[in-house]
């Protein structure tokens, strides 16, 4: 009897202390979330969009096609705006959240402890601020009741929708969305295309290695340009009245030392260099049809979902499709009624560093003493101890610390920016000059701005605010670490004058928009980050360096041999352009290759060297001889920079690009007393081993879009695999190590009913239960294009009713 | 013990012997739990000590236990493919272990009921 007491006391014990236990402690959290049938992260399998929402700001439809892509219909811009942020949050939501999170600094707050870093970057970085600042500089312009009814339509969506698989993870819900959110946007893309510490890095270089060494890989300019802006385009238009002569670095410039730390520190948070985009556009003497034919591909990181989102807005004042950003109204790269256009990243350089004189608290600038401004401000961390960042600011902008080290920074996107009216007014632009005008508006990132419109014209314009610097009041380059306290390198008339940072500048002293590198009416011409123009044609410094020539000297060689064979330019060329895997590194370097091979008496190396003897340069999916390039360069990049740099303590991100290496002179210290052939050597056996061990076949084995990760880096979040061609220097684009490429893919003929080509390299939807999260990737891969539509499908998915909400 | 308790002992065991009482009485527990589940994990506590209870013996229990589990996993499933989302859900790795050993464990728990009443 004592027994079975016993016996039911510890199963009792037993089955209360499971309840109990289970509801008190964190697993309940767990049970809440996954218990099968109840748990919240199940009801994000079922995505009903509402049929009907009532909206503030009037009357609106949106007809889902079967892509997933959005096409919305109103009589009012409002509400127009509105209808387009309740889309976005339904699809995007949590892409949205996160990017927005990221950027200002809260990411810890749902994530944990892994984000602090990141999250002390991001907020000592300022980007909030200039966010801020920018949104209240749009108030009271023609965007702000946009602005406006775009959060209040995210606000909706988040708030009716049925919340993404993200945030029931996570366990939170995204907060309102607000005018600053989405200028907040605008910053993460300037700073994802003109956020470099290229000339921090550098300076850690020189001092570990010497100038030498350190000029061989960060060459400033490579020897094979094809620019952007060829002879025949040179024009006096580009000097500038009062800026004296070409800027040589002077040779007694002296930099002011920066430390080792804080140098890793930003390093680890730089946005990857390598990325880059391709555009070109053919006048209508040149094109097939009777009008301009225009493309292009923004290579930025490719992620799932991607960066891009398409939509098409069919508004009172304007129709328009084609890649928004999620968390902007607008749409940035596609086709209007009237014309269509698409941007490139232009290279230039807007960004400087500064070092002080300077105590905890104040700095020397000139003849007087300052104050830095500095803020504390609390980092919530989920399921941690919340931390303090002190946020410091000097005249420039924000004062970066690390290890005791710090560097001040001054950026062109930490002012107040009038981006979102250029592309609003683009969008809307009917004629050249309304064109010209919105493009004038564009601050920030220095773009070039490609363009080709139903009238005929055509156009390549430099966008974005470039700063000119001046020192002891003569002009200087920005390829330096400055002495913040002697004034070196002020920026056009002078900080706190012509520019100072989160306020809206003047401009003054900066590059005047007539005196940017543009052409009015090219016959035709490519944009591919390369150089823009050659030096000696701009009076001005411009760039600290730009991406490898390769891709823009493949497309206009391709371009001009078309135009010389007087064939006419049509979309199916067009489409053969925009799939062309041929790899510039691979012409430079398989011939010497080879020779390093020849001679030896392994017989495997010698097998290895005849396919790439006999190979075509082009990195296609289904061959053996990419497979070897691709991962030779690989082992040949870590033989010849692995050893020094991990002596030097430095990581991979202070690799300079695989056009740099390739240019290295065969002589190069770099390579060691025994010279080039026996490093090429050994990276050809170190990829024969990989590739046996590994048991790859074909380069689609290694180059696949599988490597698409989710950005909470999930697995099951991550794209589903299939081999994909190109490399991350061919035309055809697919950086497989970041990965990056053609995250958008888009050609159009401006003819009347001339065709409209696009490719997602992903899916629209964000959900990952939707049919259409992942539903491009694998025509993405095979390089295939969708026709897109310039109507609304029929059935309207939702119905927007004007109503108080 | 009185003659109320007397009488509840009796209808009880009706129950766990009586096949078609037990039975009936079986898939009565079932659709309490599987109703309770969808409202909170804790309904497959619940669910599972239903069941048990209804159980000849306490390892008997056990077995209804992990048998409720079952059907709460299978319900599950319906309800997913339902929606369409069944093969997504078991492309989720680790996410759809935690669910499968929540339903059977919370079942078990529940179970455990029997060997004290």
């Amino acid at each position: 009897m004592e027994r079975e007491q016993t016996r039911r006391a510890v199963l009792g014990g037993l089955v209360g202390a499971g309840v109990v236990g289970a509801s008190l402690s964190p697993v309940r959290e767990l049970l809440n979330q996954f218990a099968p049938l109840s748990g919240t992260v199940w009801d994000a399998t079922r995505h009903d969009r509402p049929e009907r929402v009532t909206s503030p700001y009037g009357d609106a439809t949106v007809s889902y096609d079967e892509e997933g892509v959005p096409h919305i219909s109103a009589n009012d811009e409002e509400a127009l705006s509105f209808a387009a942020g309740y889309v976005q949050a339904l699809d995007r939501g949590f892409q949205m959240d996160l990017q927005r999170r990221l950027f200002s600094g809260r990411l810890a707050e749902v994530v944990g402890e892994s984000e602090v870093e990141s999250d002390r970057f991001h907020r000592q970085m300022m980007f909030q601020e200039a966010a801020e600042a920018t949104a209240e500089h749009l108030m009271g312009t023609e965007v702000e009741p946009m602005l406006s009814a775009y959060a209040d339509g995210v606000t909706a969506g988040f708030e009716e929708g049925s919340l993404e698989l993200g945030f029931r993870l996570l366990d939170y819900e995204p907060e309102p969305w607000t005018i600053t959110d989405t200028t907040l946007v605008e910053k993460i893309i300037s700073w994802t295309l003109t956020g470099s510490f290229r000339t921090l890095r550098r300076a850690r270089l020189k001092e570990e290695f010497g100038e030498e060494l350190t000029a061989e890989l960060y060459r400033d300019r490579m020897d094979h340009e094809a620019p952007i802006i060829r002879e025949e385009y040179w024009e006096e238009e580009y000097r500038l009245d009062d800026a004296g002569e070409q800027f040589e670095r002077p040779p007694e410039a002296t930099e002011p030392a920066v430390g080792a730390d804080i140098v890793d520190y930003l390093s680890r948070h730089e946005p990857n260099e390598f990325l880059g985009s391709n555009s070109w556009v053919i006048s209508e003497e040149y094109a097939a049809g009777d009008g301009p034919l225009l493309s292009n591909d923004p290579h930025l990181e490719l992620t799932a979902p991607p960066i891009w989102y398409e939509m098409h807005l069919d508004g009172p004042e304007h129709r328009v499709r084609g890649a928004a950003f999620p968390g902007v109204p607008t749409v940035v790269i596609g086709e209007s009624d009237f014309a269509a256009w698409g941007f490139t990243n232009a290279g230039s350089d807007v960004i400087d560093f500064y070092q002080y004189e300077s105590d905890d608290e104040t700095y020397e600038y000139g003849d007087e003493t300052r104050e830095f401004e500095i803020t504390e401000q609390e980092i919530v961390v989920s399921g941690g101890e919340n931390q303090t960042v002190e946020v410091k600011r000097s005249v420039h902008g924000p004062v970066i610390e690390e290890s005791g080290q710090q560097v001040g920074l001054a950026w062109t996107g930490h002012a107040a920016t009038e981006t979102t009216i250029s592309i609003y007014n683009l969008t809307k632009s009917t004629s050249f000059e309304e064109t010209l005008d919105a493009v004038s508006k564009f601050d920030s990132p220095t773009q070039n701005f490609l363009y080709a419109d139903r009238d005929g014209n055509t156009l390549y314009y430099t966008t974005g605010q470039h700063p000119i610097r001046y020192t002891d009041g003569d002009p200087d380059r920005g390829d330096r670490i400055f002495d913040g306290s002697a004034q070196e390198g002020e920026w056009g008339s002078g900080f706190g004058d012509g520019f100072e940072p989160f306020t809206r500048p003047t401009w003054d002293g900066f590059v005047p928009f007539e005196q940017q590198p543009h052409v009015i009416n090219p016959e035709y011409l490519s944009t591919a980050n390369q150089q823009i123009i050659p030096d000696d044609q701009l009076e001005y410094y411009f760039a600290e360096s730009y991406a490898d020539g390769y891709r823009g000297e493949r497309i206009y060689d391709l371009l001009d041999e078309r135009i010389e064979s007087e064939e006419p330019v049509d979309m199916a060329f067009l489409e053969e352009l925009g799939r062309d895997t041929y790899d510039g590194r691979a012409a430079e370097l398989v011939e010497p290759l080879v020779d390093a091979v020849d001679g030896t008496d392994e017989e495997q190396l010698q097998n290895v060297a005849e396919i790439l003897a006999s190979w075509d340069y082009r990195m296609e999916p289904d061959e053996e001889a990419p497979l070897y390039f691709a991962l030779w360069m690989a082992h040949y990049r870590e033989r010849v920079l692995g050893e020094p740099f991990a002596e030097a303590g430095l990581g991979s991100e202070y690799y300079p690009s695989d056009g740099r290496i390739a240019a290295l002179d065969q002589e190069s210290r770099w390579f060691g007393p025994s010279g080039r052939g026996p490093v090429m050597r050994n990276a050809l056996r170190d990829a024969v081993d990989e590739i046996e061990k590994a048991g790859y076949e074909i380069y689609g084995d290694i180059s696949h879009t599988g490597v698409m990760t989710h950005l909470t880096e999930l697995d099951f979040l991550s794209y589903p695999s299939y081999p994909r061609g190109g490399s991350g220097y061919t035309v055809w684009n697919f950086g497989r190590e970041g990965p990056w490429g053609g995250g958008w893919e888009m050609q159009v003929d401006l003819s009347e009913d001339g065709e409209y080509l696009g490719i997602l390299a992903g899916g629209n939807s964000g959900r990952y239960f939707d049919e259409n999260y992942d539903s491009q990737v694998e025509r993405w891969a095979n390089g295939e294009y969708r026709r897109l539509s310039r109507e609304r499908p029929d059935d309207v998915s939702i119905t927007f009713e004007e109503g108080e909400r | 013990m009185t003659e109320k308790q007397a009488e509840q002992t009796v209808r009880v065991r009706r129950i766990r012997t009586d096949p078609r009482i037990h039975w009936l009485a079986m898939i009565g527990a079932i659709a309490v739990g599987i109703a309770l589940s969808t409202l909170s994990w804790l309904g497959i506590v619940v669910g599972g000590a239903l069941v048990g209870l209804v159980a000849t013996s306490l390892s008997r229990a056990i077995l209804a236990g992990v048998g409720f589990g079952i059907i709460v996993i299978l319900a599950w499933g319906v309800w997913l493919a339902w929606g369409g989302a069944v093969g997504a859900v078991f492309g989720m790795g680790i996410f759809v272990v935690i669910p499968v050993a929540m339903a059977l464990g919370a079942a078990v728990l529940g179970s455990l009921v029997r060997g004290v009443v």
